[in-house]
């Protein structure tokens, strides 16, 4: 009687080996695609080199925590392009279309093509959705830092931006209360007004529990009364007068801002007095 | 000088008869007889007609008079069963003995104008009032702790509270300026238009049995607050029924009560004439009430008492004994009531201004 020899053992282990690797190879695509980077291009050199690698390595960790790739391109050369389409050839250079990331243009110069000359900050993806309602507190702390009037401190604009991305695009706890102060100082006549009616409401919420503490309700004679023997024997009202008063509300216009832009995926520029 | 006293006694063995409020009956708790109201009053018929104050005044010397100072203040009584001597207080017209617990009646604290006409029988018994109380207690978390230890609830008792009951026809007017007022706006102008009316309104009302306890020890608006009774379970007086309860006699006399009563009864006057007027307001309202017809009766209405002190201070539960009708103070603990009031006002600022925050902190968690 021949040897058989049994392969559905090794078989088994080929499938699984052939699974470990395409796990391997998409989770690698997956990591890769994925994977948060920073992007820094000084063209104007307005950055010393300790300079440049402070705010790289800034970005490189805050990019891990917000979980989307961050670039900054600083020029004065924006070839045949507009603030807006520079931002996005280098973003989605940079970073690949579909990816998520933001990307903020420092436009020294700007290009004599065009009469605008702005500073852009690029979304992408998911960095669009964590970021848009915050763009304009973004551009406040980049140009706090940067500075009104040359010379700019572009060493602590990067830096306010690369906080900026961390605050508005991080999650958790600490991000929120940032937001939420953020917000109680941009509204601080309203959150009086929130706060007297909170103090009202803890009061009569506070005494309607403390109430049934204390149960006594005296009730009204009224209970004794024999209702069949009661007898209404006058019933007049007599008229004597009237008067109208009047009062005019002067007309205001209300306040409110104007909506937004539309669907773009720019934060539109930042003007900067050149 | 000795009260004389009453105990009713077992006809068949001699032992205290007490009233049943949830059999309805008297019984002996000693052999489990029991008996109904019929047959107590015609064992013991003398004991209704017990009056001390139909006897000359004794001229006193000053011995006596110290002992009448005294007893004006307390009572001392032999105990039918044990024969000890023992003081209840000047109010007291039934007890327990302390020693024997046997119940005892002051004949002479009921008797002549301390006579009471008519009497309520309790209906609910002392487990009833018990568990009221704990019901009470019950999801009231500000209570300090320990507080449900520390509170003996089988204290609880039973006290007949003297009672005037006023009954009247009464004439009632009231007179005032009524205001309609109709507010409408046109363009950026509101106006207001007010109509002025004089409201005159006169009826008459007759108010049965408004009652006003007639001790000064308890606190009017306690005793209204756990009112009505139902007086169609009210009978006349028979002394037997507060054996085994404790009763008092009045301290406040029906001149006294009235003053309470008829304010009581002007304030309800003045309500069911105002819902006759239909207005927005009134200015210078006068409402006044007249008797035509006017009686009283003094009574013995049945109370579930429960008084106790926590931390210094004085609280009382009250348990109307035969409706079951409730009044309770509780106390609230200082820490606990803080954290309640800085939990609810932190939780609620939180929740508005999160809210009104929205989308600034959008995604923030889960984005």
């Amino acid at each position: 009687m021949g040897k058989t020899v049994d392969f559905s053992g090794i078989s088994k282990l080929l499938t699984a080996f052939a699974a470990a690797v395409l796990v391997f190879l998409f989770t690698g695509l997956y990591a890769s695609a994925d994977s948060p980077r920073a992007e820094l291009k000084d063209v104007e050199d307005v950055l010393t080199s300790s300079e440049e690698s402070k705010i790289l390595e800034e970005m490189e960790k805050t990019a891990k925590k917000v979980g989307f790739s961050i670039g900054i391109v600083i020029t004065d050369d924006l070839g045949e392009l507009n603030d807006e389409q520079y931002a996005d050839a280098f973003g989605y250079d940079s970073f690949g279309y579909g990816d998520w990331a933001v990307l903020l243009l420092l436009n020294t110069h700007g290009n004599p093509k065009y009469y605008y000359y702005e500073d852009q900050l690029m979304f992408n993806g998911r960095a669009y959705d964590k970021l848009t309602d915050d763009i304009d507190r973004m551009w406040d702390k980049i140009y706090n830092n940067l500075g009104d009037y040359e010379p700019y401190d572009f060493y602590s604009g990067c830096m306010g931006y690369i906080k900026a991305v961390k605050t508005y695009g991080s999650n958790g706890f600490g991000a929120f209360m940032v937001r939420l102060t953020e917000f109680t100082m941009d509204n601080l006549p309203i959150f009086g007004f929130v706060l007297a009616i909170c103090i009202v409401v803890t009061v009569s919420v506070y005494k309607g529990i403390t109430s049934g503490y204390k149960k006594k309700r005296p009730i009204s004679a009224a209970t004794y009364l024999q209702r069949n023997r009661t007898r209404i024997i006058t019933r007049e009202d007599i008229f004597l007068r009237e008067y109208t008063t009047s009062v005019h509300h002067s007309s205001s216009s209300g306040g409110g801002r104007s909506g937004g832009g539309g669907g773009g995926h720019h934060g539109g520029g930042g003007g900067r007095h050149r | 000088m000795e009260a004389q006293t009453i105990t009713y006694q077992c006809p068949n063995c001699n032992a205290a008869l007490e009233f049943d409020s949830e059999l309805g009956k008297f019984r002996c708790y000693y052999c489990e007889s029991t008996f109904s109201e019929a047959e107590i009053g015609g064992i013991f018929k003398e004991n209704e007609n017990f009056d001390l104050s139909s006897g000359s005044e004794p001229q006193l010397d000053d011995a006596q008079k110290q002992t009448e100072e005294f007893t004006g203040q307390s009572a001392l009584y032999s105990c039918p069963n044990c024969g000890a001597g023992v003081i209840c207080d000047s109010l007291a017209a039934s007890t327990r003995c302390h020693f024997c617990h046997t119940p005892v009646i002051l004949t002479g604290r009921l008797s002549g104008e301390y006579k009471p006409d008519l009497i309520i029988p309790f209906k609910t018994t002392k487990q009833t009032a018990e568990s009221v109380f704990q019901k009470y207690l019950d999801g009231k978390f500000l209570l300090p702790r320990g507080f449900r230890q520390e509170v003996k609830i089988n204290e609880l008792s039973a006290l007949y509270v003297p009672y005037w009951l006023k009954s009247g026809l009464t004439d009632a007017s009231f007179s005032a300026t009524g205001k309609k007022i109709r507010t409408w706006s046109s363009g950026n102008t509101t106006y207001t238009n007010t109509k002025l009316y004089r409201v005159e309104r006169e009826a008459e009302f007759a108010f049965i049995r408004v009652p006003c306890d007639g001790s000064k020890r308890i606190d009017d608006s306690l005793m209204e607050s756990i009112e009505p009774f139902d007086y169609t379970g009210i009978k006349p007086f028979s002394m037997s029924y507060l054996s085994g309860c404790a009763a008092e006699k009045y301290d406040v006399t029906k001149e006294q009560a009235a003053g309470r009563i008829d304010q009581r009864v002007r304030e309800a006057a003045e309500e069911e004439l105002r819902k006759t007027a239909v207005y927005d307001s009134f200015e210078g309202a006068v409402t006044t009430v007249t008797y035509r017809q006017q009686q009283y009766v003094y009574a013995l209405l049945p109370v579930w008492f429960f008084n106790y002190n926590y931390k210094g201070k004085d609280y009382s539960f009250a348990m109307n004994g035969q409706t079951g009708t409730m009044f309770g103070e509780l106390p609230v603990s200082p820490v606990k009531a803080f954290f309640l009031g800085a939990g609810i006002f932190v939780g609620l600022m939180l929740l508005v201004w999160v809210l009104l925050a929205g989308g600034c902190l959008g995604g923030v968690f889960f984005g």
